[in-house]
C-alpha cells in the first residue's frame, strides 16, 4: 500500500490539519439532522481524507469494510454503462463524470436507487445513507441540475457529499443547498511537518533539506509529497540532502514541448507539438492542466511586452476548451496563436537593430 | 379537333410496378374504345401501358450485367447449400457492393433457374407492429427463425431461402443484438438466410461492417461475396438489351439518341439501376431532350444534370468515399482564379458542403488532422487555427444540424482563404486521430491522479502507466 | 365582517407557532430556519409596504389581481404570497394553492397538465370551519424567469381562461425575462432588498428563540455578506450554529468562512501585485488564491465592489477593469479555469495601472 493511503488519517483526532474544522465537522454530525455537504479545495488538500472521516463518525468504523462494485446503467437511448463504484453498507462513492456525457443518467439513478433502498437494519445509527460524488465541477450543466432537483426530493433518506476542486463550476442552485465547506491547501511547512511525521513512522530518517524541496516540488499537494517521498526512498536511501526529488515525467514533457516552440515558430514544429499534445491528453493529462503548465512555462520566457497579450490569447482559448470535447483544437489553436505573437516580436526586435 | 391535339399531347407514363395478374397486355392490351361523344369520329386511342422495368429485368444469366465468375459463386453456393440437403452446410450468405450492382437481380435470376423460392422480410411500418403490441425486433427473430415451417401456400417441396435486405433499425443501432439473433438462428432455421448489404460510405450507414465485422462472419461461417460496381461493358450490353426493346415498341417509346446512351454511360458510375431510370426517362415521349452539360475536364464525354433531388440521392450513396478525398482536397489545396488584382476560389464553395452537410463534424476532424501539411506559414496557420478552434466550438451544439453546416462553412472558407503560402505536395490523407482515454481500472485503497501515474511507477517499479518518453 | 376576518387569523397565529414548537420538543425533526421563520401574516412581511397593502385590502374583501411579483433573491417574495394565502384560506390553504418553482419540470406540456387540472377545480365560498374565504385558488409560479418562452406563452392563455377560479402570483428576479403579454395580465410589485437593520432585527429574534449566541459584531458581517438577501442569512446562521454545535459562540471567522467570504486582505493584496507590474509576481499571487480554494467567482463579485468604490482609478481605468471583469465573470460561469482567467483579469488590471 502506498504511504499516502496506508497513512491516511481515519478519525478526526488524527488529522494533522485544520484541527478547528474538524471539530466543527464533528459537531455536525453529532445532530440528527446532517445536511448535504459540497466539499471543495485543490487536489489532495484532504478533501476525501475528510469525507471518510465524516462518514466513520456518523456511522462507525463500518464504513471502512469497502468493496468495488461495477454498476450498470442504460440510458434513454439504450446504450450500456459500466462505472466502478465504491461502497460500504452505508454509503457508495461514485465518479459520475467517468461516463463523459451521460453523467446525468448516472447522477439520478444512483440517487434514486440509494433513496429507495432503505436501511435494512434496524439498529441502524442513521436512517438515512451517504451518497459521495467526486468530481462535481466536471459534470455537465445538465447532470448538474439534475442533481439539484434530486437533491431535494430524497433528501429524507439519504445524504449527498460533493466533492470539488474548483467551486466556480458549481452551478449556484447546488451550492445554495448544500453546506460549502472549503479545505484549502496544507501550507508548505504543514507538508514538511507531515513528511517528517510519516518517514519516523517508517523509521526512516529525512534530512529537513530534502522535505524542503519535496514540499516545494509537491505544489502544495500533500498527497503528492508523500508520493514524491516515498518515490526518493525507493531510488535512494538513505537520503541526502542534495538528492534528485523527480519532478512528474508530463511535466518535464510539457516543459520540453514549451521549448521547442520557443525554439522555432515553423509549421514544422507545430507538427511536433502536435504529436505531444495527443500523447498528453491519450495518457489521461487533463487538458486544463496541459493548458496551464503550458502557458506558464511559454510565460517564463516571455518578453513583457507581450505577455499581456499571451495571456488574453490564452483565455480565449481555454474558455472555448472549457466547453466542449475537443481540446486538441483550442491547445494547437493557442500554440500557433503564441508562435505567431512571439514571431512578430522577434521580427521587431531585430528590426530595430 | 381541340381533343385530338390534346390526345397528341398525352404522355405515355407507368407510374408504379403492375403486378403479374393485371399485366398490361390482358387489361389494357390496345382495344379501341367507342367514344359516346358522337361528335367526334375518330376514337380515343388508349395507349399501351407498358412496365418498362419488368420487361427489362433479367430473366436469365445472360442478361445479368454481373460479371460472370460473381454469378458463378453466387450459384455454387446456392447449388451446395440449398439444393443438396446436407446437414453440414453454410446457412448464411452475405452480399455485398454498391447500390446497382445486381445483388438482387443476381438472386432473383438464379431462384428462378433453381426453382428456389424466396421469403423476404420487409420492415413492417410503425402503426402495424405497435398496434399488435409487438416489436419490430420480435417479428424478425420470429420470420427468420420460424421460416423453417413450410408456407402453406407452398405446396411443392421446393428448396427455399430467407431473404434480408431490409435490416430493423433497432439491430442497426445494436449490432450486438443482431448478433444474438445469428447465433440463434443458426441452430433454429434450416433454411438458409441471405443478407444484402449495400455499400455506403459513413461507418453508421455502412450495415456490411457494423453488422458483419469479420470475427462474425468466422464465427457463424457466414459465406461473403462482395459485388463489384456494374462494369461499362456490361452495362453497355444491358443498354443495347434495352435499345432493342424500345426498337420492337416504336409506338410507344422513341429511340434516345446515341449521344444520350453515351452520356448515360458516362455519368451511371457504375449504377445500372440508376442507368435504366436514366434510360427509361431518355425513352418517353414528348419529353425533350435531357438537358446535358459538357464536363469540364479533358474527358470528351458528357454529363447530364439531373435533377437535383436524384443528384443528391446519388452523393449520399456512394460517390461520397472518393468525394471525401477529393473535397478534402479542394479545400486543403484551394485553387485560386486571378481577376485583376484580387482573387476568387475556383471551386464553388457551396456545393462542396453541400455535399459534407451530412457529416460536418467527420468531415472537419479530417480537416484539422490533415490541414498543417499544406500550409507554408505561420501566420497563415495561426489565423486558419482560430477559425477551426471556434467552428469547434460551434461543433458541440449538435442539436441542430445548421449550427453544424455553419460550423463546416467557417472551417472551409478560413482554410482555403488564409492559405497564403500553400505547401503543393502530395501527402498521404490521415485519418483523425482518436483520443481513447485508456481508463485504467480503479483499486481499492489506491487514489492517484493521471498526474501521479509516474510516482507509481517509480514506488511500484513497474510499467502499469505509460511513461512519456523525455530523452532531450 | 371585514374586521372578523382580519382579527380571527392574527389570533390565530400565536397558537399556530405554538404547535410548532411544541411538536419541536416532542420529535427532533429538523427544519429549516427559512421556513420555520417565514413571516405568518402579511403584516409580518416587513419592507414590501406596496404589496402588502394591496395584499392587505384583498385580505379585507377586495378581489385579487394577477401578481407578478419581481425583486432580489430574499427579498421576502415567496414569504409573501405564502402568507397571504394563509391568511386567506385559513388551514385549508394547503389545498387552494399550487407551488411550482424551477426544480419542478416546467415545459409546455406541464404548464397545460398541471395547471389546468389544478385551476379547473372549482373552489367554494366557504371554509370547513364555516367562516367565507374567496372563491379561487392560488397558483405560484416560482423562479418564473427560467420558465421558456414558449412555456410563458402557453400560460399566458391559461390566465385569461382561469380567470374565475384562479389567480395567479408570478414570482421572479428579473422582470425583464417574462414576456410582455404576461407581464400586462399581471399587477407588478418591485421588492426592494430588505434594509440592514431589518434583517439584523430578524437573525437576532431567531437567534433568541433558537439559543444561539452571537454578538452584533458577526451579525453584522452576516447581514453584509448577504447583500439583503434574507434567506441567504438565516441559512448561513443555521449553518455557522451547526457547525458550531450548541453553547459556542459564533465567530465572525466561521461565518466568512461558511459564506464562502473572501477576506479583503486578498483583495487589496491582488491589486497590490498588480500594481507592480510583475507577471511573474502575480502568477504566484494567484496560484497562491487557488490554494486557498477561494471561488472565483466570489473573488470577482467582490473585486467589482472594491474597484468600484476605488478612489486609486479613474473612471477610464474603471471602465477597462470593468469590462474584463464581466467577461471573465461570464467565461469562469462556463466552466473556464479560474487561474487563467484570473490571470487575464490580472493583466488587465495591470494594463489600467500603466495607463495612468
Amino acid at each position: 500500500m502506498l504511504w499516502a493511503d496506508k497513512y491516511r488519517p481515519k478519525d478526526f483526532s488524527n488529522l494533522d490539519y485544520y484541527k478547528e474544522q474538524a471539530a466543527n465537522l464533528k459537531n455536525l454530525t453529532k445532530d440528527g439532522d446532517f445536511p448535504h455537504l459540497l466539499m471543495y479545495g485543490p487536489l489532495g488538500a484532504g478533501k476525501k481524507t475528510r469525507i471518510m472521516c465524516i462518514l466513520r463518525e456518523l456511522f462507525g468504523p463500518g464504513v471502512e469494510r469497502l468493496k468495488m462494485e461495477v454498476m450498470n446503467f442504460i440510458t434513454p437511448s439504450n446504450k450500456k454503462l459500466e462505472i466502478m463504484t465504491i461502497n460500504s453498507s452505508h454509503h457508495i462513492e461514485v465518479n459520475p463524470s467517468d461516463v463523459g456525457i451521460y453523467d446525468r443518467v448516472v447522477v439520478m439513478d444512483i440517487i434514486k436507487n440509494v433513496a429507495q433502498s432503505q436501511q435494512l437494519n434496524a439498529n441502524a445509527t442513521r436512517d438515512f445513507k451517504v451518497i459521495v460524488l467526486t468530481d462535481v465541477d466536471a459534470l455537465t450543466k445538465d447532470a448538474q441540475h439534475a442533481l439539484r432537483r434530486t437533491m431535494e426530493k430524497y433528501i429524507s433518506n439519504c445524504r449527498i457529499i460533493l466533492c470539488a476542486t474548483s467551486v466556480s463550476r458549481v452551478i449556484p442552485a447546488i451550492r445554495s443547498r448544500c453546506l460549502c465547506i472549503r479545505i484549502p491547501a496544507p501550507t508548505e511547512e504543514t507538508i514538511i511537518e507531515i513528511l517528517q511525521n510519516t518517514c519516523k513512522k517508517e523509521d526512516l530518517k529525512l534530512p529537513s533539506e530534502l522535505a524542503k524541496r519535496i514540499a516545494e516540488v509537491s505544489n502544495r499537494n500533500l498527497r503528492r509529497a508523500l508520493l514524491i517521498c516515498e518515490a526518493c526512498k525507493v531510488e535512494q536511501y538513505p537520503f541526502t540532502d542534495n538528492q534528485k526529488v523527480p519532478e512528474p515525467d508530463w511535466q518535464v514533457f510539457i516543459k520540453k514541448t514549451a521549448d521547442k516552440i520557443l525554439q522555432n515558430q515553423s509549421v514544422e514544429t507545430l507538427s511536433k507539438v502536435r504529436e505531444d499534445l495527443y500523447e498528453l491528453l491519450t495518457n489521461d493529462i487533463p487538458s486544463d492542466i496541459i493548458f496551464k503548465t503550458m502557458l506558464g512555462e511559454l510565460l517564463k520566457k516571455c518578453d513583457a511586452s507581450i505577455s499581456a497579450r499571451v495571456v488574453e490569447e490564452a483565455a480565449r482559448h481555454e474558455h472555448r476548451m472549457a466547453q466542449g470535447n475537443k481540446a486538441i483544437f483550442h491547445l494547437e489553436s493557442f500554440v500557433v496563436k503564441f508562435m505567431y505573437i512571439y514571431q512578430s516580436m522577434m521580427q521587431e526586435m531585430f528590426a530595430e537593430f | 379537333m381541340d381533343t385530338t391535339k390534346k390526345i397528341k399531347q398525352w404522355k405515355a407514363f407507368d407510374f408504379g410496378p403492375l403486378t403479374k395478374k393485371d399485366s398490361p397486355k390482358s387489361t389494357y392490351s390496345s382495344k379501341e374504345i367507342n367514344v359516346s361523344n358522337k361528335n367526334i369520329s375518330k376514337p380515343f386511342v388508349v395507349r399501351k401501358s407498358f412496365n418498362f422495368h419488368e420487361k427489362l429485368s433479367p430473366k436469365s444469366i445472360s442478361e445479368l450485367a454481373v460479371h460472370p465468375k460473381k454469378i458463378q459463386e453466387v450459384e455454387e453456393w446456392f447449388k451446395w447449400n440449398v439444393c443438396q440437403n446436407k446437414s453440414e452446410t453454410s446457412k448464411f450468405l452475405l452480399l455485398s457492393g454498391p447500390t446497382g450492382s445486381g445483388k438482387t437481380a443476381t438472386v432473383s435470376v438464379l431462384c428462378n433457374i433453381l426453382d428456389i423460392s424466396i421469403s423476404e422480410w420487409v420492415n413492417p411500418i410503425d402503426q402495424e407492429y405497435e398496434y399488435r403490441g409487438m416489436k419490430q425486433i420480435d417479428y424478425f427473430i420470429e420470420f427468420l427463425s420460424e421460416s423453417k415451417y413450410n408456407s402453406l401456400f407452398e405446396t411443392s417441396r421446393r428448396n427455399r431461402i430467407t431473404l434480408v435486405k431490409d435490416f430493423p433499425n433497432i439491430v442497426i443501432q445494436n449490432p450486438e443484438q443482431f448478433f444474438e439473433i445469428l447465433e440463434s438462428c443458426k441452430y433454429k432455421t434450416r433454411q438458409p438466410i441471405i443478407f444484402i448489404c449495400t455499400e455506403a460510405s459513413t461507418a453508421r450507414l455502412n450495415l456490411q461492417r457494423t453488422l458483419f465485422p469479420d470475427e462474425i462472419l468466422q464465427k457463424f461461417d457466414v459465406t461473403h461475396i462482395s459485388f463489384n460496381a456494374c462494369a461499362p461493358s456490361l452495362m453497355k450490353i444491358a443498354l443495347k438489351r434495352a435499345q432493342e426493346l424500345v426498337k420492337s415498341n416504336s409506338d410507344i417509346f422513341k429511340q434516345p439518341s446515341s449521344r444520350i446512351i453515351d452520356a448515360i454511360l458516362a455519368s451511371a458510375d457504375g449504377d445500372i439501376r440508376n442507368a435504366m431510370n436514366q434510360f427509361h426517362m431518355a425513352t418517353l415521349l414528348g419529353c425533350e431532350d435531357l438537358p446535358m452539360t459538357k464536363i469540364k475536364s479533358e474527358e470528351k464525354s458528357t454529363k447530364r444534370k439531373r435533377p437535383k433531388d436524384e443528384h443528391k440521392l446519388n452523393s449520399m450513396t456512394k460517390d461520397q468515399n472518393l468525394g471525401l478525398f477529393h473535397g478534402l482536397g479542394r479545400v486543403l489545396n484551394p485553387k485560386r482564379r486571378l481577376i485583376g488584382t484580387s482573387w476568387r476560389l475556383s471551386h464553388n464553395i457551396e456545393t462542396l458542403v453541400d455535399e459534407f452537410s451530412g457529416q460536418p463534424q467527420t468531415f472537419a476532424s479530417f480537416l484539422f488532422e490533415n490541414y498543417l501539411k499544406y500550409f507554408g506559414d505561420i501566420t497563415d496557420v495561426a489565423k486558419s487555427a482560430e477559425v477551426l478552434s471556434y467552428s469547434a466550438r460551434f461543433f458541440e451544439n449538435w442539436e441542430r444540424n445548421e449550427t453544424l453546416v455553419f460550423a463546416l462553412w467557417i472551417s472551409v472558407l478560413g482554410l482555403m482563404i488564409f492559405n497564403e503560402h500553400r505547401v503543393s505536395k502530395w501527402t498521404p490523407i490521415r485519418a483523425p486521430t482518436k483520443i481513447k482515454t485508456n481508463r485504467i481500472q480503479k483499486e481499492l485503497n489506491v487514489e492517484l491522479n493521471p498526474e501521479d501515474y509516474f510516482y507509481y511507477n517509480i514506488i511500484k517499479k513497474s510499467d502499469k502507466y505509460h511513461r512519456f518518453k523525455l530523452e532531450s | 365582517m371585514e374586521g372578523f376576518l382580519k382579527s380571527g387569523k392574527l389570533g390565530e397565529n400565536p397558537e399556530k407557532t405554538m404547535i410548532i414548537m411544541k411538536s419541536k420538543t416532542k420529535k427532533p425533526k429538523p427544519v429549516h430556519w427559512v421556513e420555520k421563520y417565514r413571516p405568518k401574516t402579511i403584516s409580518d412581511v416587513v419592507e414590501q409596504t406596496e404589496a402588502v397593502n394591496v395584499l392587505e385590502q384583498c385580505l379585507t374583501g377586495a378581489d385579487l389581481p394577477n401578481l407578478l411579483f419581481y425583486g432580489p433573491p430574499g427579498s421576502g417574495k415567496t414569504s409573501t404570497i405564502l402568507a397571504a394565502a394563509r391568511q386567506l384560506f385559513g388551514d385549508m390553504y394547503k389545498d387552494r394553492i399550487l407551488e411550482l418553482n424551477a426544480s419542478d419540470e416546467r415545459g409546455i406540456q406541464v404548464i397545460r397538465d398541471k395547471v389546468k387540472n389544478f385551476s379547473q377545480l372549482t373552489a367554494s365560498g366557504v371554509r370547513p370551519d364555516g367562516k367565507p374565504c374567496p372563491p379561487f385558488k392560488i397558483i405560484i409560479l416560482d423562479e418564473a424567469d427560467s420558465m421558456t418562452h414558449a412555456a410563458q406563452a402557453a400560460l399566458r392563455r391559461t390566465i385569461e381562461k382561469e380567470t374565475k377560479t384562479t389567480r395567479f402570483c408570478l414570482i421572479c428576479n428579473y422582470i425583464s425575462r417574462i414576456i410582455e403579454p404576461l407581464t400586462s395580465r399581471c399587477t407588478k410589485f418591485r421588492f426592494k432588498p430588505l434594509n440592514e437593520y431589518l434583517i439584523i432585527e430578524r437573525l437576532s429574534f431567531i437567534c433568541d428563540k433558537e439559543g444561539v449566541k452571537c454578538d452584533d459584531a458577526t451579525l453584522n458581517a452576516l447581514v453584509e455578506t448577504s447583500n439583503g438577501d434574507m434567506r441567504r442569512a438565516i441559512t448561513c446562521l443555521q449553518s455557522c450554529a451547526k457547525l458550531n454545535g450548541p453553547n459556542r459562540k459564533i465567530t465572525i471567522e466561521s461565518v466568512l468562512d461558511v459564506t464562502g467570504v473572501v477576506p479583503n486582505i486578498w483583495l487589496f493584496n491582488f491589486l497590490k501585485v498588480c500594481k507592480k507590474l510583475n507577471l511573474s509576481k502575480l502568477q504566484c499571487f494567484i496560484e497562491k488564491i487557488m490554494f486557498e480554494a477561494y471561488s472565483g467567482s466570489q473573488i470577482l463579485d467582490q473585486l467589482n465592489e472594491v474597484i468600484v468604490n476605488s478612489d486609486d482609478f479613474n473612471d477610464k481605468q474603471k471602465a477597462v477593469i470593468g469590462a474584463k471583469l464581466g467577461e471573465v465573470s461570464f467565461r469562469l460561469l462556463e466552466g473556464g479555469s479560474e487561474f487563467i482567467h484570473l490571470l487575464d483579469l490580472g493583466t488587465t488590471v495591470m494594463k489600467a495601472y500603466a495607463i495612468a
